[in-house]
């Protein structure tokens, strides 16, 4: 992989550290819990102490979007976790036999949208992490079930596939050997590219109150609060949104950095 | 497969996905009918209720009751209104389904020029330009979107209105313009997918061997490109419509809830926040039949216009 | 009278590296010219550059004479009006030359819509009619088929169909036989040899098979690194290869090898 070349993936992974190294210095220093409330300083404009001002409760802005960030980030990776390890194995499973009954699955997952699988699981057990990051991993299942399908079949068809099973190696033991270390590059680069679509889901769920619940502090959930003062106190939407924005931009853009790399001894091919 | 046996696929799909949905609403621990009236409800209501909904019969027994119902296009009572889902529902997809639509329309009508643009100027600082364009776009979350857009168009330049919907009793005109912001919002980020997936598969099909073949005929550049690559092009698109169609409808339940759009979205985050059981359920059924069958009849029609995905092959 | 098509020091560079370098032949009406050479000999960019077709960056110089026009001083879309009327190309993979989603008889047809101002139901009957010269509808193929659902040899003759449809005066045919089987391949030889009879097509053919080549060829001209080291009479250079080069390729050819290419065996990968 030649990645010294790839201003993508460096675009990317700067658009990345910009937002997560704070945001992690911040998790580490609070514990991602929402800064203080301040009564005396509701909406204070950007000063030394708040850079960004403070929110109607008088929290620091920054701090509370940098915790936003870091828990999105955490929700967004383990529901992408989920999906990519549940999604391989299904894949794998899938690859060898006719897949009707996998790929049905990986077709039912289509069918929920996260919105939807959240609006059931909050009516029914109210909202949480865990139906949140269920929500989101369900509909990313079907994308990473026919991907890894895809690759491991590219592979099981090569010849050293065929010796190594005349030579008696079984199914598991080949998925494990050969498969799997030859679709652990393109698994990465599906992982980071649906961390953005994780991040995006999530932030909409919160939006619409299906996300995690309080106290912890969500980007969107304080979009939802924050909208009706975007005319007096833009920066609340702004900053925000903003955030959601780079993080995603920075996820896409690593993500298609890291498939250029891929590809590209694909595609040194003569005219 | 052919459509007939992927309408079998499609029809078992929709038993599991209604499977699943009842089963989500049957996991409340406890009683629905208390759960639905909250802690200070009378024992007598509570009763009541619970004969409503039919939880003093069995599981399968209510689950066959609920599909027979829904087969009859009967979806049950809201709890909270006092009025027939259905009518409910009808109500509100005449903000919702012209949304879908007019932001479908918007994603592919300028996501397809676009990419196709972008692959035209393969390489060049044009390309590259509205790549990073696109790239950005793509990014954008489509609810904070719809909120900048509102601050710039409504609330500032006083363009559209930056809330509600007057219904379409005022004129087509009036109603189209409330619907013109949160459509493009939830259009923006669905075009630039578009935009770029037509860039990729137009790029694609001109390195295949037939376009040589076809400017060896005497094709010209232009003539390869519009008569030849395009129309194969297009048909991957087609089969990414059908991916964004669920994202779509979802994305519209977001931007009604900015909008303050009285849609199918705002009725099912009323009815979650009330817990109205019988309004999620339903409208639940209701969005994920519909997702199952638009994405069958966008499915057929790619095999109709692909002659080699309809047979059966080896 | 001159000759149909006299290449006159022909040189393709791309990126400064020379493909082909200063060559030099001529061909006349009703002939066949055999091209061969191993792969990378730059075969395949002599016969793009004289449709016009080579890839960006390759930049040819010298001149290429069609009936005593420079073909290189066209613009594209003069060479629009000539590719597929006066010079006609059939390519080497069938599989993938033809276009998936289109019925053959449309794509044979596109030759016709391109080049001619015939009706509709004009071309129609010049599309059956060319489908059955070519053998496709005595094979039991309409003109409503798709190309998934025609064998390799059925697929050659649709592209045939393409290349003949407005009788051009050079055909152009780039180890067109290769994918074919022993018998399909000289089923196809013998069409494309009628065609140069009746028509008095000139046909240039880039080829691996030695013995197509010996019993069809008027002339031979053999390519290696991209300069003719030896061109002339197929008897000549069978019988009297004067060129090391050119005694080893015959010398590998009666040993049975030209029938699968050198450098097309199978290449297997395994991992490191």
């Amino acid at each position: 992989m030649n990645t010294r070349t790839n201003p993508t993936l460096w675009t990317g992974s700067a658009l990345l550290g910009i937002v997560l190294l704070p945001a992690f210095v911040t998790a580490l220093l609070t514990g991602a819990r929402a800064p203080a409330i301040d009564v005396m300083h509701r909406y204070a404009r950007p000063s030394l102490l708040h850079p960004l001002g403070t929110d109607p409760f008088g929290r620091d802005l920054l701090t509370f979007v940098l915790s936003g960030a870091f828990n999105s980030v955490l929700i967004a990776a383990m529901a992408v976790c989920l999906s990519t390890v549940a999604g391989t194995a299904l894949g794998l499973m899938a690859a060898g036999k006719p897949p009707k009954v996998i790929m049905g699955l990986a077709d039912l997952g289509l069918a929920f949208p996260p919105v939807l699988t959240a609006a059931l699981l909050v009516t029914a057990l109210g909202a949480s992490a865990t139906g949140e990051i269920l929500a989101i991993a369900l509909f990313g299942l079907p994308a990473q079930i026919r991907i890894t399908r895809q690759a491991a079949r590219t592979i099981l068809i090569q010849d050293y596939i065929a010796a190594s099973r005349l030579a008696g190696r079984g199914t598991v033991s080949i998925l494990r050997r050969h498969v799997l270390p030859n679709i652990l590059p393109l698994l990465t680069v599906q992982a980071t590219s649906s961390l953005a679509l994780a991040i995006l889901s999530d932030a909409g769920l919160s939006y619409l109150g299906l996300g995690a619940p309080p106290p912890r502090p969500d980007l969107g959930r304080a979009l939802a609060a924050y909208q009706i003062h975007i005319f007096d106190h833009p920066l609340l939407v702004a900053v925000p949104g903003l955030t959601i924005m780079l993080l995603v931009l920075g996820f896409n853009m690593a993500g298609d950095g890291l498939r250029d790399a891929l590809d590209a001894p694909l595609q040194e091919r003569a005219p | 497969m052919n459509v007939l046996s992927l309408a079998f696929q499609r029809l078992l799909l929709l038993i599991v996905a209604s499977l699943v949905i009842f089963a989500a609403m049957n996991l409340i621990p406890g009683d629905p009918a208390s759960v639905m009236l909250g802690l200070d409800a009378s024992p007598e209501s509570i009763a009541a209720l619970h004969h409503q909904l039919g939880l003093d019969t069995a599981l399968p027994a209510r689950y066959a009751h609920w599909v027979g119902d829904l087969i009859r296009g009967n979806l049950g009572r809201s709890y909270i209104y006092d009025v027939p889902v259905s009518s409910l529902i009808g109500e509100r997809l005449q903000s919702t389904l012209p949304l879908i639509l007019l932001a479908m329309l918007l994603s592919l009508g300028a996501g397809i020029p676009l990419g196709m643009t972008a692959a035209a100027n393969r390489g060049k600082m044009s390309d590259m330009g509205l790549m990073a364009m696109l790239q950005l776009l793509k990014s954008i979350p489509d609810f904070w979107l719809a909120m900048m857009m509102t601050f710039l168009f409504s609330l500032t330049l006083h363009w559209l209105p930056a809330s509600g919907f007057p219904g379409w009793g005022h004129g087509f005109f009036t109603g189209l313009r409330a619907l013109i912001l949160p459509a493009v919002a939830l259009a923006v980020p669905q075009a630039a997918i578009t935009a770029r997936f037509m860039r990729s598969s137009l790029i694609e099909t001109l390195s295949q061997d037939f376009i040589r073949t076809a400017r060896a005929q005497g094709y010209s550049r232009s003539g390869v490109l519009w008569r030849v690559a395009l129309p194969n092009a297009l048909i991957p698109v087609l089969t990414l419509a059908g991916i964004q169609l669920p994202v779509l409808i979802t994305g519209s339940i977001i931007v009604e809830s900015v909008f303050s759009l009285p849609g199918c979205g705002k009725l099912l985050l009323e009815a979650v926040n009330q817990r109205d059981l019988p309004v999620v359920q339903n409208l639940v059924m209701l969005i994920v039949t519909a997702v199952i069958i638009l994405g069958f009849l966008l499915a057929a029609l790619v095999r109709f216009l692909d002659p080699r995905l309809g047979e059966e092959r080896p | 009278m001159t000759s149909l098509l006299q290449v006159m020091d022909l040189s393709v560079h791309s990126l400064a590296r020379p493909i082909l370098h200063a060559l030099s032949f001529t061909l006349e009406a009703g002939k066949i010219l055999a091209v061969i050479g191993e792969s990378g000999s730059g075969k395949s960019t002599l016969a793009l550059s004289l449709m016009g077709l080579l890839p960006a960056g390759f930049q040819p110089h010298g001149e290429i004479r069609l009936n005593d026009e420079n073909l290189l001083t066209l613009t594209e879309p003069q060479w629009c009006q000539i590719r597929g009327n006066t010079l006609g190309m059939i390519f080497q993979e069938p599989m993938s030359a033809l276009n998936p989603m289109r019925r053959i008889g449309a794509q044979i047809a596109d030759t016709l819509r391109l080049h001619t101002i015939l009706t509709r139901s004009e071309i129609r009957d010049q599309t059956l009619a060319l489908m059955e010269q070519v053998g496709l509808l005595k094979a039991g193929v309409n003109e409503r088929a798709y190309p998934h659902q025609l064998s390799g040899g059925q697929r050659q003759r649709a592209l045939l169909a393409m290349a003949l449809a407005c009788k051009p005066a050079l055909l152009i045919a780039d180890e067109f036989t290769t994918a074919l089987d022993a018998r399909t391949r000289a089923d196809v030889m013998t069409l494309v040899n009628q065609h140069t009879q009746t028509h008095r097509m000139a046909l240039l053919m880039i080829s691996h098979d030695l013995g197509l080549v010996r019993h069809h060829a008027d002339h031979v001209l053999v390519l290696k690194d991209g300069i003719c080291v030896e061109q002339g009479p197929t008897v000549s250079i069978f019988d009297a290869p004067a060129h090391p080069y050119t005694q080893a390729l015959l010398a590998m050819s009666l040993h049975g090898a030209a029938h699968t290419p050198l450098t097309r065996l199978p290449f297997y990968t395994v991992p490191a």
